[in-house]
């Protein structure tokens, strides 16, 4: 269950590195090019693809389901409020830089 | 309506959640509540010693020997054994046959204790327990339950259409699927609704839509009426059957009931150690006597049966789950909605999914108040606004309080008075009703921070109340193993600090006198 939880982590944070304007917020460095952020994107739903199956293995495909919607929950929104904290960090660790 | 569809599913997404988002919110907490019921009502009742674990096919024949003795003449008994979550202590019930026709059958209950089959020591007080906090969820309180279920179906049913055109107003689903602004005052809260709807969805949709099913003879009796007529007892008969429940007439030939020990070994030999819901023994004593395990095999919540003559033990059937494909389709959705089959860590993930259906709730009707603060502020006509914002403060951080009011009053009542559970009840209106009051009283900013600061109170006296009226604190729940007490006690504490987070988070804005959404951490963990 945790390494399927982590491979769901894996696999939502590739999503969100997909996304344009996540990726400059986090690697505001990286050139953003349409064909590399459709391969991260693929290799997002293959993470989690994969993170699903090892649940169902594990709990039934019924009951499966059921925990794989429940983590997904869980962890986009834990995604969504880091990258929310992130950003309200941000001015702060410039400032110390400077 | 006006303007382009999409502008009409806004302006629909917006009423219609306004009118009801109180009782759905209400909903959703009592509701998500109801997923640790038994174990509520474990704490609520701090007489009661945990159960020791006893096999399976003892608890059966302690329970057996126990019915004969007390339950001669039944026409069916049941036996819940301590093995699922949902029966803390052995529990048996019995029916004894009507005299008459008009005559309803006589029906009794016992708990006993799981080992000796001796009814329990320790007397329970009086409580309305995790029962009646989660029964509020969809029969309400002080109404008929006929009403409230009427009144139930259409909030229900307008949350379910708030989904859909939600779905359908948000422009951006994928694209903003991550983003939460905070510091951008109304915007934050447009964000964190947004993200609190749509990281649950699908466990939204599930809920609202299997709630809609649990409503469906309420709302649809003609469909029942259409098959069946007027005979009420004809259509009960036939939906039992369409359930694949037994009815089974007595022979008038005693018999002696087989042992349960063979019937015990049967049962693990089908089904291993998977835990048992409850075992019925039809026309105990007669030659047409069966006795049928039941447990529940998946995410749906009809029970697999297996079926057993009553004389000889002999094994005759194994009565499936599901008869119909749409009974079958009905029953998983009623499954998924009360999640019985969820053990201790599934439970935790639906208790989360309720908590952000709240906070989803809670955020939408934030987000009304703040996006027209500025405009009422002018032209100076906020009467709707404020009756919106009163009702918004009283039952977002009001509802917690008045529920942890509840659990004060099952502490603190004196343990002889008269309808004792229906007082706790008492408690928890009379104190909402005082939030409302404090709400209306008082400025918005500072109903938000005293209710806030109330809350952390209340809560983190809890543990505290518990201490110095039972024995059963934190340390004892600790060296005792006992975790669901532990837990509750735990869990206060965290939405004390929850509640004292928010209004610190208050405070210091309404220093810096800048909007920004630091409530919705409250909602989300009240």
């Amino acid at each position: 269950m945790l390494l399927a939880v982590a491979l769901m982590l894996l696999g939502t944070s590739f999503l969100c590195f997909s996304m344009k304007r996540h990726l400059q917020q986090l690697l505001p460095h990286w050139p953003f090019s349409q064909r590399r952020a459709r391969i991260v994107r693929a290799s997002g739903y293959a993470c989690l693809a994969l993170s699903i199956t090892l649940i169902c293995a594990n709990e039934g495909t019924a009951i499966g389901l059921v925990y794989s919607l429940g983590w997904f929950s869980v962890v986009s929104l834990s995604i969504a409020l880091w990258l929310s904290f992130r950003e309200k960090m941000k001015p702060a660790h410039n400032k110390d830089r400077m | 309506m006006k303007g382009t569809f999409r502008q009409s599913m806004t302006w629909l997404h917006t009423w219609a959640g306004l009118i009801l988002c109180w009782v759905m919110y209400f909903m959703f907490i009592t509701g998500t509540l109801g997923y640790f019921d038994t174990e509520i009502d474990h704490w609520m009742k701090p007489e009661l010693n945990p159960s020791p674990t006893v096999p399976f096919d003892q608890q059966l024949s302690v329970a057996t020997a126990r019915l004969s003795a007390q339950a001669n003449g039944a026409s069916l008994w049941r036996i819940f054994p301590t093995s699922d979550r949902q029966t803390p202590q052995l529990k048996i019930f019995w029916e004894m046959p009507a005299t008459t026709k008009e005559q309803r059958p006589e029906r009794h209950s016992e708990i006993l204790n799981n080992a000796t089959g001796l009814p329990l020591a320790e007397k329970p007080r009086a409580t309305g327990g995790g029962q009646a906090l989660y029964r509020m969820h969809y029969i309400l309180h002080y109404l008929p339950t006929s009403t409230a279920y009427r009144f139930i179906g259409i909030v229900t049913f307008v949350m379910f259409i708030g989904l859909v055109t939600g779905v359908i107003v948000h422009k951006k689903i994928f694209k903003d699927f991550f983003t939460f602004r905070s510091h951008k005052g109304r915007r934050s809260w447009l964000d964190m609704h947004n993200l609190l709807s749509v990281v649950s969805l699908p466990f939204q949709l599930m809920i609202t839509y299997s709630g809609l099913i649990f409503m469906l003879t309420t709302w649809m009796p003609l469909v029942t009426l259409g098959s069946y007529g007027f005979d009420r007892d004809n259509a009960a008969d036939a939906i039992r059957e369409s359930r694949g429940r037994f009815s089974i007439d007595s022979a008038q030939q005693p018999a002696p009931l087989a042992a349960m020990g063979p019937i015990a070994a049967q049962i693990a030999q089908h089904w291993g150690d998977a835990s048992v819901r409850y075992v019925e023994v039809h026309q105990p004593n007669d030659t047409n006597a069966r006795v049928i395990a039941y447990r529940q095999t998946t995410v749906s919540s009809a029970d697999q049966g297996l079926v057993f003559d009553g004389v000889s033990g002999e094994l005759l059937t194994i009565k499936p789950a599901h008869h119909n494909a749409p009974a079958a389709v009905a029953r998983v959705f009623i499954g998924l909605h009360e999640g019985l089959f969820a053990g201790p860590l599934l439970r935790w993930l639906y208790f989360l999914s309720g908590l952000l259906g709240a906070g989803m709730v809670a955020t939408g009707a934030i987000y009304w108040v703040v996006k027209r603060r500025s405009k009422t502020a002018n032209i100076n006509n906020g009467r709707g606004y404020r009756f919106v914002e009163v009702i918004n403060t009283g039952t977002i951080t009001g509802l917690p309080i008045a529920i942890a009011a509840y659990f004060w009053a099952n502490r603190l009542l004196p343990l002889g008075i008269e309808h004792r559970g229906q007082w706790e009840m008492h408690c928890l209106f009379i104190t909402w009703g005082a939030c409302f009051l404090h709400a209306l009283l008082r400025k918005p900013q500072q109903a938000w921070s005293e209710q806030c600061w109330a809350g952390a109170a209340v809560f983190s006296l809890l543990p505290i109340i518990n201490a110095l009226t039972t024995d059963r604190h934190i340390i004892n729940s600790v060296i005792n193993n006992d975790w669901v007490r532990l837990s509750f006690d735990m869990t206060a504490l965290c939405t004390a600090s929850i509640f004292a987070i928010a209004a610190y988070r208050l405070k210091t804005r309404q220093q810096r006198r800048l909007p920004r959404p630091d409530l919705s951490s409250a909602v989300v963990a009240s």
